[in-house]
């Protein structure tokens, strides 16, 4: 059980992004990618949720066995697959409860009401365990959240989808060292036997609360080094020059 | 009695309808108001129909004003046949069919001066004379306003002594029933010094069309806080024209929301009138349009004393081949120093046939003064629908909770609970009706 990507290509107009990306993200693991600015990280998390302005010109994703390029963006979602994107949507007028409620209806069989009271109990555990006051469940989406409180907020709506594989898209930029720690607790509660997490990131620093399985780095739309959670570490202190240049 | 016909305004309607209209004696009032409705239908049938060379009417489709075979039902008509969504507390509830007031659904309490029009001039008589005019903006609508004054046989009267507050809301219902009713809802609401009170009308139907015509009068004293809400729930063949004015005095509060669920047309025209220092008017309206739908709508925020302010916000949620418009003027007179005024209109266009006018407005002759208007018209974009997709929500659905969001955040700012409740509740209802 992996999600599987294999000799991934993408490109946005004319210019190809990816570059033949391979990364197995098995079961149970958490992953890092690693790497300069314009490697391609971010397209990478978008392309796997949908976006419609990368085309995959060649390659495959599985997520334990299904094709996930072959499903809307909407399906991806309830087949397991999730997103913590880098920049909230801010949505006026809908609120955090009404936002997640709907999540969760679209994974009922049609017809079939979401239990109210069960919802809520699942909901203000999550967001005990994020630290996130009650009144953010009334609050429209993101709006005029800070940087931190989105950022926690992307990891309440994956607490509360459960996902199987989790892309967490440079969740740590933006934190101060309180807020790092609270989201880092927070993901950590969500390492399971039966989930996937692959943790997009610049920097060491959030390794250092969530350890990594393996780690990747990224450079020109390809992997072009992976090793365990000291690579991180050996990035922080070299670089990625002397990577790059033996690529 | 026989119905009476409203004849086409082109063809200026038969004054001989003029005696039957009103359903009362006008031996029993005073001479003033019989004049001033003799006067209103002189003025119907003298002033011009409004034409495209109208700034008032600029973008406006005028086949709409064509206002044959309509009927002034002056027979009693039947009672309320639908179960309707009302309030679970109100101060006092008073509902019309056609015009006529309907009794055992009404409720109404001593010790709240709610009066209908008979008793208001009995009890209030000359102190009346001012308000009871023809309810002409100067939007556009005079023709109009002075056939609605001509026309009207009854009026709610809501008069709220000095430093009372209503814990309720006062309800006012109007019915129209039948395709060819007419209905002509008239509410005043008075507030004396220090006074609080919250008015929800709803204007519904028990039938496909019919027309209405109706006024609103909100008159805050010294210190006084009136918010108003109007709910437009009338069928989709029916045509709704409603003429606000509001008067804040001294430190008053008037809020004066709209919401436009219903009728096939709806032309609003609002006048705002800070007449006091340190008054303060918020005008805000939800339009939700569809099919070949229009809705119309003017406002004016006049500042006429210094350190007022005034807020607009008006939304419209356009679907099919709707249409709208908005035509808005923040007026700062000389002398209103210290104005804050702001305006703003937001279009969300759910289809690629509608059409949003908007022509935001200012015009300032003060010093020191804050002021900013706009208008933006745009689409759901991408992304929003994209974060949503990728939580597993379908595209449909994350449409219909952007648009109830866009609409809801309006319906926020009415400022009383149950009626937030119950217009929220009428919102995602009228969006479900939509299936989007």
């Amino acid at each position: 059980m992996k999600l599987e990507i294999k000799d991934l290509h993408v490109s946005i107009g004319d210019r190809e992004i990816l570059k033949g990306l391979t990364l197995d993200l098995p079961k149970g693991q958490v992953h890092a990618i690693m790497g300069p600015n314009g490697s391609g990280k971010s397209t990478l998390s978008k392309v796997l949720a949908g976006h419609e302005d990368y085309t995959v010109t060649s390659g495959t994703v599985l997520m334990d066995g299904v094709d996930l390029l072959a499903l809307p963006i909407d399906q991806r979602s309830r087949a397991g697959f999730f997103l913590a994107f880098q920049y909230p949507m801010e949505i006026p007028g809908v609120s955090n409860a009404n936002f997640l409620r709907a999540a969760l209806q679209a994974r009922l069989p049609k017809g079939q009401p979401i239990d109210a009271v069960a919802f809520y109990k699942q909901l203000y555990a999550k967001m005990d365990l994020l630290k996130m006051d009650r009144s953010f469940t009334a609050r429209s989406v993101n709006e005029g959240f800070s940087g931190g409180e989105k950022k926690r907020n992307e990891i309440l709506q994956m607490a509360m989808l459960e996902p199987k594989y989790a892309v967490l898209d440079e969740t740590d930029s933006g934190l101060d060292i309180d807020a790092l720690k609270i989201v880092s607790d927070g993901v950590n509660a969500m390492r399971s036997p039966e989930r996937g997490i692959l943790l997009i990131t610049h920097y060491q620093r959030l390794l250092d609360y969530i350890k990594p399985d393996v780690v990747h780095v990224m450079a020109d739309g390809q992997i072009i080094k992976s090793g365990g959670a000291e690579l991180a570490l050996e990035l922080e202190e070299r670089g990625y020059d002397w990577l790059t240049k033996a690529a | 009695m026989s119905s009476a016909t409203l004849d086409s305004p082109a063809v200026p309607l038969a004054k001989s309808v003029f005696p039957d209209a009103p359903a009362w004696d006008h031996a029993a009032v005073p001479a003033w108001f019989g004049a001033s409705q003799r006067a209103a239908w002189d003025a119907f049938a003298r002033l011009p129909l409004p034409s495209r060379r109208d700034e008032a009417w600029r973008f406006a489709d005028l086949k709409h004003l064509a206002l044959e075979g309509y009927v002034v039902d002056a027979s009693a008509a039947a009672a309320p046949r639908a179960s309707l969504a009302l309030l679970d507390h109100a101060a006092a509830r008073f509902v019309f069919v056609n015009g006529h007031f309907q009794e055992s659904a009404s409720h109404l309490p001593g010790g709240v001066q709610v009066l209908r029009l008979a008793e208001a001039l009995a009890i209030h008589g000359d102190r009346l004379q001012a308000v009871l005019q023809p309810p002409e903006t100067g939007l556009g609508s005079a023709k109009f306003a002075a056939l609605h004054h001509a026309q009207l046989a009854d009026a709610v009267v809501i008069a709220i002594a000095a430093g009372q507050e209503l814990e309720h809301p006062i309800e006012i219902v109007h019915l129209l029933e039948g395709p060819r009713a007419a209905s002509f809802p008239r509410t005043i609401v008075l507030a004396e010094a220090k006074a609080k009170v919250a008015v929800l009308e709803h204007h519904l139907s028990q039938g496909p069309g019919g027309l209405s015509i109706g006024a609103a009068q909100l008159v805050a004293a010294e210190g006084s806080t009136i918010h108003y809400a109007l709910l437009n729930r009338l069928g989709a063949g029916s045509k709704a024209m409603h003429f606000s004015t509001v008067a804040a005095g001294r430190d008053a509060q008037v809020r004066h929301s709209l919401f436009n669920l219903g009728s096939g047309w709806a032309r609003t025209e609002c006048r705002s009138l800070l007449e006091g220092p340190g008054s303060r008017s918020e005008m805000y309206s939800v339009s939700l349009a569809a099919d070949g739908q229009e809705v119309d709508q003017r406002t004016l925020q006049d500042h006429l004393s210094p350190h007022s302010y005034s807020d607009l916000l008006y939304k419209n949620v356009l679907f099919d081949t709707s249409r709208t418009i908005f035509a808005g003027l923040i007026k700062v007179d000389e002398g209103a120093h210290g104005t804050d005024a702001y305006q703003k209109c937001r279009n969300l266009l759910l289809s690629d046939d509608c059409e949003a006018n908007s022509m935001p407005g200012l015009e300032i002759n003060a010093d020191q003064v804050k002021c900013s208007h706009g208008s933006t018209t745009g689409r759901i974009a991408e992304d929003e629908l994209f974060y949503f997709e990728s939580r597993g929500i379908p595209r449909l659905e994350a449409t219909r909770l952007i648009a109830v969001g866009f609409a809801q955040e309006v319906v926020a700012k009415i400022g009383h609970p149950a009626m937030e409740a119950l217009i929220g509740q009428a919102v995602e209802e009228r969006f479900a009706q939509q299936g989007a």
